[in-house]
């Protein structure tokens, strides 16, 4: 099958989340990007071969983030980065933003109001910005001060350009529509929205706006704003004709997105090729770069995943996966320790007990290590 | 009269269409459920047999069994027939919303609490709880978490009004073996700072078994009115059946070396156990084996605990330690998406496990290991009758389950995730306002 | 508490040798029989030096000394330039580790200094003059160094100061010449992680030019045109947009360095990479970027080879005290095989750490050290261990003096012997690389400073080193008074955890475990902070069954005698 490809993931980042302002559209997560992580090579285990490396959901407006291809093995960061994929930017609705600036600092936004207003106010500074810039550009005397750079309008501006697309952790109906009406209001059209988990209820609107989704196959109740979903999202999603993908954000369901998209077969009546679509075509298309990946056709990219069963059943073992060309994982070729960088000043070896609730390459991650002492 | 119904009908849709919340009522009768392939679990898969639900049990497995009265027929011509499944270690029904702290009743404050009941904080209406079930999920351990003994657990079935008729028996008193692994990649503890905890909590643990020992001889010396002179003591009271090897100790350890030390307190304590989690069992499988202790593994899906490790090790650990001759059981360690069990057994099917050791990990194995096995765990005679009908392999995503029987009760197969389904669909109203 | 004890010691002792200096009736050197080491790569030479009012005059095999020369013997012994010290601290005070989160009103608009943004900050306001590492860098052989402040991303400017003089206008040798930046921030205000430093430096640097830009009109003309107002952190940067000013930026990891890289790509800075520990890899990239790099002397902690089971007990899991471990292991060779193999990868990787700089000359790049994480002790032995990896002396030499005169543009008036130059130098008992290599004199600004090289005490082979832990009571001979107290020593490994209490002030304590141990030599040293200085108290005894006897100095106080026994001697 096509290489699989994730449209929302931490692996292969430093850091996650700049967590300090609700609007952080100045900092780039590709500036962060770490060839050497393990977690990379566990997702080309599970077939993956590019994957949308995002900003945490800690800030209403996010960082920048950076489509990755999986060439484990490289030690340049920048040879991880997708050149010539669109830029994307993260966007987060709901409980996130709210406890981390409302109810951790105490600071708008503690409602869904508040995140509303982030938004509008970005879009109308960004508009004041550029007017700002023009004016001074259409006048280059130099007889006034050059108006203050500022790498968060940059970015806000790129946003009405059209230069940028968005990617929104959300969750709600009321707050998804609560943003396609702040694009409406400012003429931007390029979305998807992550999450989504009550996408179901308003999918005619997001397949009217043109708006992705980018779901998780059965993630619900972990905490309140989820507690009404269901894991027929992406087929509710699907049969609304919203192009529709399936992520992991997490280390450890990027490894096995093929099982994740095979579940829309157990809640929904998704055909395989349907299925598949999901984690290959379609977030191919919401990140931009369905005209180079996302399915085996002559002239695109070679990625390419080899499984010794169907993917989308349970029995199904990734053997070989190859990104452009190049064989990335092999089953039976690959040594156990696949370690690049060995930090000659650790252990030996560290054995860390996941299960004990270690947030690893989560949305959410390096957010409490700043705020910690609130904890 | 008619028109009465009628309104009561046309009120019971808007309830399911609009709220879209609580399932269909489940019903109470005989079943005989004909011409089946029946996977017992412990006597092969039978073709073409017919199995006969009778008060809860399973009456009857034979060819061409004749429906009397009042028995519903259901003709499984072409399906499958399986045993309820049983994760052997959830927070289903301890918890609703996870993030939202106080809808948890799993970890309550103290160390040294066994006396904690989890079967006490089990809401039996969670909506986690028909979700679970409808993936063929039957039964379930509620466990607390927390300290070093954070209380007792529970085997549940996931049908019932009150905790105490979802109630199937077990008790096993949890024990977080003290841990030299590291929390997460940003426990920045030292080695000596995590070499002292374990120290210390060690100590703490031969000290409780120290004053449980005497606890038990006094226990045992008096008689009659002087038991009425012991002094009231929950925490030993709930340990002395552990100590007297009427429950066990459900014992929670992950790392090798830790484990290791685990079997050697265990042995050297003479403490009937079970070991949950051990996510490194693969690097010491033949010390457990020799151990002779049953081992509830996983959540299978999971990531390696050392970045050194082989990619696959949470999927293969459960096969590993199976070969190695350990009993197996499979876990979750979830709350909401405990419907993942079979999932997490197909998964450890097919990195080494086998299909059929791994259904026996979720079925007659986690039976056995909570002493119920003459009541679950298979298609047999005389055995509660946990079990669903499929149109397949249930660790197959495809696969669906057609009917669904929890202590004989036939429950639809429905939960808020399927309402939600039909109700959304196809939306009305659409987009016009 | 450490103060309360170092401030009776400093007491009883400024009491004696209260401004002692004995005054130097000439500022004339000549040494002579000295083994020359001129220039990096250079044929040594026995010869003769002059130095006359801190600069080198004369230099050659048979030069005479002037009548009024102070004359030193150099027989046997090996001069060099005086070191230089790239990038260091030397001269200033560690400010306290606070990791607090700064109380602000806004977390994503802290003021700069609260972020740790301080480039207008500059050393000529922050140097100390007695400050402890000034001393023991000059000991180690360093006349000049770079200073730069402590702090986060931006901590301040850097100075070329002298490792000699009483204020830092005397010391200064070029101020405020460099920008010092780090991958370090503020804990919970922006910029909180390397995402935000990066943001915070392309939107600071922009602002930079536009208004450096801007204030180049106005003072062309200032008519019609708006007041510039820069604040204080964007005008420091003015220097460095314009490129007058090298951006030194510590980076010690490969991905650090990648993304050093990526800002002077963009951005167009002057870009020296300092502290550089993981590099090699890169070494193309730094190459076609033509950056200078100055290597971290700071080495990762070396394998004992012959300690293998100890090691492994270290490096491995905790094993739990009386349960596992004690056992027989039938899997023991399995485990074992697993435990050498990554043992060796952990090898590998300290091998390259330690590589670093000879690889780095085997592709031709320039290259000098930095010193923000090594302690001065380790320096020798550190550069000896790269020398084992195949550093030659002459680069070594090189990145000593020539390469880091050249990085700081001092290059004309430092970094070798020769006539015009100023007159710094260090005498070392043996050849620079040399394994008993001892520094015997450094001379900094023409100034002498003299140390007594103790010869190593010969080691037995195969002598029983007796275990020394326990509590021995120790009495120090400082003319006047008696300062007296315990030190514990604990054993741990193949060394010692050690505890000293003073009975002048009761129930406080220092601890170190920083002891050398050779036979029943024992040398070891703690830092102390007294009233806004570093001081360095160093301890060499020997000990002799229940007792040891030897001496200790103190700083700049200078050195006593110390005599110490058992206190509860078993049998």
């Amino acid at each position: 099958m096509p290489g699989i490809i994730d449209a929302h993931s931490h692996i292969g980042l430093d850091v996650v989340n700049e967590a300090t302002d609700p609007n952080t559209s100045n900092v780039f997560v590709g500036d962060a990007i770490n060839p050497f992580s393990v977690s990379i090579y566990r997702a080309l285990a599970g077939g993956v071969t590019a994957s949308h490396a995002m900003h945490g959901s800690a800030n209403a407006v996010g960082g920048q983030c950076e489509t990755i291809k999986h060439r484990f093995g490289v030690t340049d960061p920048d040879d991880m980065k997708m050149d010539g994929a669109p830029r994307t930017i993260k966007f987060a609705l709901g409980e996130n933003p709210m406890r981390v600036h409302g109810e951790g600092n105490g600071i708008v936004p503690r409602t869904r109001m508040g995140v509303e207003q982030i938004f509008r106010q970005g879009f109308a500074k960004a508009k004041d910005y550029m007017a700002e810039w023009d004016a001074y550009n259409a006048n280059p005397s130099g007889a006034k001060a050059p108006p203050t750079y500022d790498l968060k309008m940059e970015t806000m501006a790129d946003i009405l350009r059209g230069d940028i697309i968005i990617h929104c952790h959300s969750y709600r109906a009321d707050e998804i529509l609560m943003l396609l009406d702040v694009l409406g209001d400012y003429g931007v059209k390029k979305i998807c929205f992550q999450h989504v988990n009550e996408g179901f209820k308003v999918a005619p609107e997001l397949a009217e706006y043109g708006a992705g989704a980018s779901v998780f196959a059965d993630w619900w109740a972990y905490k309140f704003e989820v507690y009404y979903s269901t894991a027929y999202n992406a087929t509710i999603l699907t049969r609304n004709n919203v192009t529709t993908s399936i992520n992991s954000d997490s280390g450890e369901l990027i490894r096995h997105l093929y099982h994740e998209a095979a579940k829309t077969q157990r809640y929904g009546d998704l055909t395989d090729n349907e299925a598949l679509k999901l984690i290959t075509l379609n977030p191919a298309i919401q990140l931009g770069i369905n005209h180079r990946v996302g399915s085996l056709e002559v002239g695109k990219e070679g990625d390419v995943a080899i499984f010794n069963n169907h993917p989308l059943s349970i029995y199904a073992v990734p053997q070989m996966t190859i990104v452009d060309g190049v064989v990335r994982f092999d089953i039976n070729s690959d040594p156990d320790d696949m370690r690049i960088d060995v930090d000659p000043e650790a252990k030996i070896s560290s054995f860390i007990d996941f299960h004990s609730g270690a947030e690893e390459d989560r949305c959410m991650q390096d957010v409490f290590e700043y705020f910690n002492d609130r904890k | 009269m008619m028109i009465k119904y009628i309104y009561i009908f046309s009120l019971l849709l808007i309830a399911n269409s609009i709220a879209g919340q609580q399932v269909t009522k489940s019903t109470y009768g005989d079943v005989l459920l004909k011409n089946a392939t029946v996977h017992t679990v412990t006597d092969g898969t039978l073709n073409n047999t017919d199995v006969f639900i009778k008060d809860g049990l399973i009456a009857d497995i034979g060819n061409n069994l004749s429906a009397g009265r009042n028995v519903t027929t259901v003709d499984c011509s072409g399906k499958h027939i399986y045993p309820g499944f049983i994760d052997s270690d959830t927070r289903l029904a301890l918890s609703e919303v996870s993030a939202v702290s106080l809808t948890n009743d799993f970890n309550e404050i103290g160390d040294l609490i066994p006396h904690m009941q989890a079967l006490t904080a089990v809401n039996p209406n969670a909506t986690a709880i028909p979700v679970t079930r409808v993936n063929g999920v039957t039964s379930v351990i509620v466990a607390p978490t927390g300290g070093i003994f954070p209380g007792t657990a529970s085997l549940i079935d996931l049908i019932g009004y009150t905790p105490e008729q979802m109630d199937a028996g077990f008790r096993g008193v949890i024990m977080n073996f003290p841990s030299s692994a590291r929390r997460g990649r940003r426990d920045s503890r030292s080695d000596e700072d995590i070499k002292k905890a374990q120290d210390k909590a060690t100590k703490k643990i031969d000290e409780v078994w120290d004053e449980l020992a005497l606890y038990h001889k006094i226990d045992s010396a008096a008689t009659g009115n002087s038991k009425a002179h012991i002094k009231y003591q929950p925490e030993m009271d709930a340990l002395l059946p552990v100590y007297r090897g009427e429950f066990p100790l459900m014992i929670n350890v992950s790392k090798d070396k830790d484990i290791e030390a685990a079997i050697n307190w265990v042995t050297k304590k003479g403490v009937k156990a079970i070991f949950i989690g051990v996510s490194e069992g693969y690097r010491v499988a033949d010390k457990i084996a020799e151990a002779g202790i049953p081992v509830i593994a996983g959540p299978v899906l999971s990531v390696p605990g050392r970045a050194e490790a082989r990619y696959d090790v949470a999927y293969a650990n459960p096969g590993i330690m199976a070969k190695a001759g350990v009993k197996v059981a499979i876990r979750t360690g979830d709350s909401e998406n405990v419907r993942n069990l079979p999932f997490n057994a197909g998964f450890a099917a097919t990195y080494g496990m086998g299909k059929e050791e791994a259904l026996k990990a979720i079925t007659i194995n986690p039976a056995e290991m909570f002493g119920v096995a003459d009541k679950y765990g298979s298609i047999s005679k005389g055995k509660v009758a946990n079990l669903f009908v499929s149109t397949g392999d249930p660790f197959e995503m495809k696969t669906r389950l057609t009917h669904l029987f929890i202590k004989g009760w036939n429950v639809p197969i429905e939960s808020r995730h399927t309402l939600l389904y039909n109700e959304f669909l196809k939306r009305s109203p659409g987009l016009e306002d | 508490m450490k103060k309360l004890i170092i401030l009776i010691w400093l007491l009883a002792i400024s009491w004696v040798l209260t401004g002692q200096n004995v005054p130097q009736v000439t500022a004339k050197i000549f040494i002579e029989n000295v083994t020359l080491n001129t220039h990096p790569g250079s044929t040594p030479f026995v010869g003769n030096i002059l130095v006359e009012d801190g600069i080198i005059t004369n230099i050659g095999p048979s030069i005479t000394p002037p009548f009024d020369a102070r004359i030193i013997d150099g027989d046997t012994m090996h001069a060099y330039a005086g070191f230089i010290a790239t990038l260091s601290h030397i001269g200033i005070k560690e400010p306290k580790e606070d990791n607090q989160r700064p109380k602000v009103d806004r977390t994503g608009y802290p003021p700069n200094d609260v972020a740790g943004i301080t480039p207008e900050k500059s050393v000529s306001d922050l140097y100390i003059a007695k400050e402890g590492s000034i001393k023991e860098y000059r000991q180690q052989g360093f006349a000049i160094a770079q200073t730069v402040p402590y702090g986060k991303m931006l901590p301040g400017k850097g100075s070329v100061i002298s490792l000699s003089g009483e204020s830092f206008d005397d010391a200064v040798i070029l101020k405020d010449n460099s920008m010092y930046a780090r991958w370090a921030n503020v804990r919970g205000v922006f910029p909180a992680t390397l995402i935000g430093i990066m943001a915070k430096w392309r939107e600071m640097y922009k602002n930079a030019e536009l208004l450096a830009d801007h204030a180049e009109h106005y003072k062309a003309n200032p008519l019609n045109r708006q007041r510039p107002n820069p604040d204080a952190a964007t005008e420091a940067l003015y220097p460095v947009v314009s490129n007058q000013m090298a951006v030194y930026f510590e980076a010690e990891k490969h991905r650090d360095i990648y993304r050093t890289l990526r800002l002077q790509k963009d951005l167009g800075f002057d870009l020296v990479i300092a502290e550089a520990k993981d590099i090699d890899r890169i070494a193309d990239k730094i190459k076609e970027n033509n950056v200078r790099v100055l290597l971290s002397l700071d080495l990762p902690k070396e394998e004992k080879e012959e300690k293998k089971t100890s090691e492994k007990e270290k490096e491995g899991d905790n094993v739990m005290e009386g349960t596992a471990g004690e056992e027989e292991d039938p899997e023991e060779d399995k485990t074992d095989q697993e435990k050498d193999r990554l043992l060796k990868r952990k090898k590998e990787a300290a091998k390259r750490y330690v590589s670093q700089a000879k690889m780095l000359a085997d592709e031709n790049i320039p290259l000098a050290f930095s010193y923000i994480d090594v302690k001065p002790k380790d320096i020798h032995p550190n550069l000896r261990r790269m020398a084992k990896e195949g550093l030659s002396e002459s680069v070594a030499l090189s990145a000593l003096t020539t390469e880091a005169a050249t990085t700081l543009g001092i290059e004309s008036i430092a970094g070798t012997l020769e006539a015009g130059k100023i007159g710094n130098l260090v005498v070392l008992t043996k050849p620079l690389l040399d394994e008993q290599a001892k520094v015997k004199m450094v001379v900094v600004d023409g100034k002498v400073h003299s140390y007594d090289v103790k010869e190593k005490k010969k080691k037995t082979s195969g002598e029983e080193v007796a275990d020394v832990s326990g509590e021995w009571s120790y009495k120090i001979e400082v003319p006047g008074m008696t300062p007296s107290g315990t030190m514990t020593f604990t054993k741990s490994g193949d060394t010692y955890n050690l505890e000293v209490t003073s009975n002048q002030n009761p129930g406080e304590s220092v601890s170190t475990e920083d002891i050398e141990i050779d036979g029943s030599n024992m040398m070891f040293s703690y830092s102390m902070d007294a009233g806004g200085m570093t001081i360095t108290i160093e301890n060499d005894i020997t000990f002799d069954g229940n007792t040891f006897d030897g001496t200790v100095s103190v700083g700049d106080f200078g050195s006593f005698e110390i005599t110490g026994k058992k206190v509860d001697p078993e049998n």
